[in-house]
């Protein structure tokens, strides 16, 4: 229905002050017929009726709005239009009509012959006969029903967005998109959000018909991220709303993940279902559901559409900002969290390094005997401390470098056999020291253009480890030519490790227990994987408990 | 010789410390807080200096274990932690030390606890 404008040409032409019984004269009736035309092609119900209440004509407009033939109502009493609790209305109309007063713009419900009820604004004249009697009224009503309706729309989304701006929190923004959603524009409703392994998750919902335990349920039945007949799959693959505006057995059948969501939703009376995406920056977040349920009655319209996918432009924006704020807030604690291990990881060999020295000074000025081969051992020991820091600082370089996404690698002609030489030949002195057998399996060349240097970092990373988790036992590295690309492998027969902490172990900050007894920032195998990965190689590991781990990188030939 | 044990995973922190304290206290060592309460039951401390990040039994789980035995015996926690102070006080340990720090300091820190 389109908007009616109200115009003063219209207002003007309303049947006033004569009866019609009193028009007698040709040039009347002339006047009469015009007039009737106007009144016949107006917009506006147009209703007279006498003093007691009677209808005695009824217009077109009239048939339209209410629904009744002329016919039905000509004579009957005009109560028939006015819902129960507004009977009084009638009353004090009709009282100021008889002292000849006009009601004017008077907005009010009235009700259909179908039961329906409408938002009215009427405008009741009385009507006069010759002599100015008051014999009867006029009555105008326009349907404001659309009025109504944009009105509470607006104020619908008004709401919407005030209650969005206040709070950043993600947890309370997800929240307040599905609650305010009911009853407003649905009786209940979910918001699933695709993560970044690109499956959905249910992050909230909100009901204002059924019990919370008869409800919750829901938050189980996450959508399938493609099927073609789940309305949040659907709208993800088309890009677009998806409107089911009678849902029936044979449908809920055909998009419930299983059976029991089908119970489920057979259980709550699902009749209606709107789905609208939620989009920020040509990016989709999200979609969010709207259910109509046997409860109210509802189905959702055509109209519903554009004030729901309105609403979800809105909630998107909210949502997009909550989601930037929480990764803020993430980026922030992990960084806290990164930089209070760091400290503590370099606080610990600087204070080895300073009671070292501290020593060394305390001899060499008291003059001890021997002070200067005992403070030489200890200086030599808080060179190693000092070494140690170096390295941790360099360490904290390479993930600043990773987090920020400028490791860059510098390729050049590499074979990696003869770097797993090289490499395992500086760990001959720590090997010898502690009595380890290290081999080196590399019979032919094994060619590619890679980073030297940062392979260097990955070969001494694995052979550290290996050393302080192997037990003493042997630790073999082997180096050969795979189909298509280069494959290194570094073996130990130590302790092995737990299942639970393997999958886990190329995460920043983990390290092999017990904690503390190696030190270290536990960043090693997270950096190690970064440059394998920068390379287009991978990393793998198996390892069993009591047995020994085996680290497995591949890097392409090209 | 009054007795002192140091309680820290770190095997070179507590080699320098007992090398720089033993020539003027009996030093016992503990690299967690299990194995500080196995030498308690073996000899009798004078103080505690306890490192707080430690594998198996850390320095405030020690702590409240020997505070439900009716402690008295000086705490003193020196860590690398920058709420070392705050863990100190809800521990109710006598002093705390942040590392690094100075020999010095923590001599005049012992003296002031039990004397030499």
């Amino acid at each position: 229905m389109g908007v009616r404008k109200a115009g003063p040409a219209r207002r003007k032409t309303s049947p006033k002050k004569r009866a019609p019984e009193s028009l007698q004269d040709p040039r009347l009736e002339s006047a009469q017929a015009f007039l009737s035309a106007v009144v016949e092609s107006s917009d506006d119900a147009i209703i007279t009726k006498n003093l007691e209440g009677m209808i005695t004509s009824w217009n077109r407009a009239a048939e339209r709005i209410f629904g009744y033939k002329e016919s039905e109502v000509k004579g009957k009493h005009i109560s028939i239009l006015i819902p129960a609790e507004r009977l009084e209305e009638e009353n004090e109309i009709i009282s100021r009509i008889r002292r000849g007063v006009r009601v004017e713009h008077f907005e009010t419900v009235r009700r259909a012959k179908d039961g329906r009820l409408l938002d009215l604004s009427i405008t009741v004249s009385p009507i006069r006969n010759e002599h100015g009697v008051v014999i009867g009224a006029s009555k105008i009503a326009r349907d404001i029903t659309d009025r109504r309706v944009d009105e509470r729309r607006r104020r619908f989304l008004t709401d919407a967005t005030a209650s969005f701006s206040l709070s950043l929190d993600f947890e309370s923004t997800v929240r307040s998109i599905v609650k305010v959603t009911v009853p407003a524009i649905a009786d209940f409703s979910v918001l699933d959000l695709i993560r970044p392994d690109d499956k959905f998750e249910r992050v909230s919902w909100a009901n204002g018909v059924f019990h919370r335990s008869d409800f919750d349920e829901i938050s189980r039945y996450a959508p399938p991220r493609f099927s073609p007949t789940h309305p949040v799959s659907r709208a993800f693959a088309s890009g677009a709303s998806v409107l089911v505006p009678a849902v029936d057995a044979e449908w809920i059948e055909s998009m419930a993940i299983s059976p029991e969501h089908a119970r489920f939703l057979q259980r709550i009376g699902l009749q209606s279902v709107l789905t609208v995406l939620l989009m920020a920056r040509g990016k989709t977040l999200g979609a969010l559901t709207l259910y109509m349920a046997a409860e109210s009655g509802r189905h959702h319209t055509r109209e519903n559409v554009m004030l729901a996918e309105e609403f979800a432009r809105r909630a998107s924006e909210a949502l997009e900002n909550a989601l930037l704020y929480r990764d803020a807030q993430n980026a922030v604690a992990e960084r806290e969290k990164f930089l209070s291990i760091a400290s503590h990881e370099l606080k610990t060999p600087l204070t080895t390094l300073q009671l070292q020295l501290q020593g060394a000074i305390r001899m060499l000025r008291r003059k001890d005997p021997g002070a200067v081969e005992k403070s030489t051992a200890l200086v030599e020991n808080a060179e190693k401390q000092g070494m140690k820091i170096g390295k941790l600082v360099n360490e904290l370089l390479d993930i600043t470098q990773i987090t920020s996404g400028k490791l860059r690698i510098q390729p050049e002609s590499v074979d990696l056999s003869e770097l797993a030489r090289s490499v395992a030949d500086h760990f001959s002195p720590e090997l010898t020291d502690k009595g380890i057998a290290l081999e080196v399996r590399a019979p032919e060349p094994v060619r590619g253009r890679w980073d030297r240097f940062r392979l260097d970092q990955v070969l001494t990373n694995l052979i550290s480890n290996a050393i302080k988790y192997g037990n003493s036992k042997p630790i073999t590295i082997s180096v050969d030519n795979a189909p298509k690309v280069a494959r290194m492998v570094v073996k130990d027969q130590g302790a092995g490790m737990e299942p639970s902490f393997l999958k886990r172990i190329f995460n920043p900050f983990e390290q092999g227990e017990p904690t503390g007894q190696h030190g270290g920032l536990g960043l090693g195998l997270f950096i190690t994987r970064q440059i394998v990965e920068s390379h287009g190689g991978k990393i793998a590991v198996t390892s069993r408990q009591g047995e020994g781990s085996m680290f497995t990188i591949e890097l392409p030939r090209e | 010789m009054k007795r002192i044990l140091i309680v820290d995973d770190d095997p070179e922190i507590t080699a320098s410390l007992a090398m720089l304290l033993k020539e003027k206290y009996n030093v016992g060592i503990a690299s967690n807080g299990f194995s500080a309460i196995d030498k308690l039951k073996e000899a009798d401390y004078d103080l505690i200096l306890l490192d707080l990040l430690m594998p198996g039994l850390d320095g405030a789980g020690f702590v409240e274990a020997l505070n439900e035995r009716g402690n008295t015996t000086p705490i003193l926690l020196i860590s690398a932690s920058k709420n070392a102070a705050e863990k100190a006080r809800v521990l109710q340990a006598t002093d705390y030390l942040l590392k690094p720090f100075l020999i010095d300091e923590l001599e005049a820190k012992i003296d002031h606890l039990i004397g030499s």
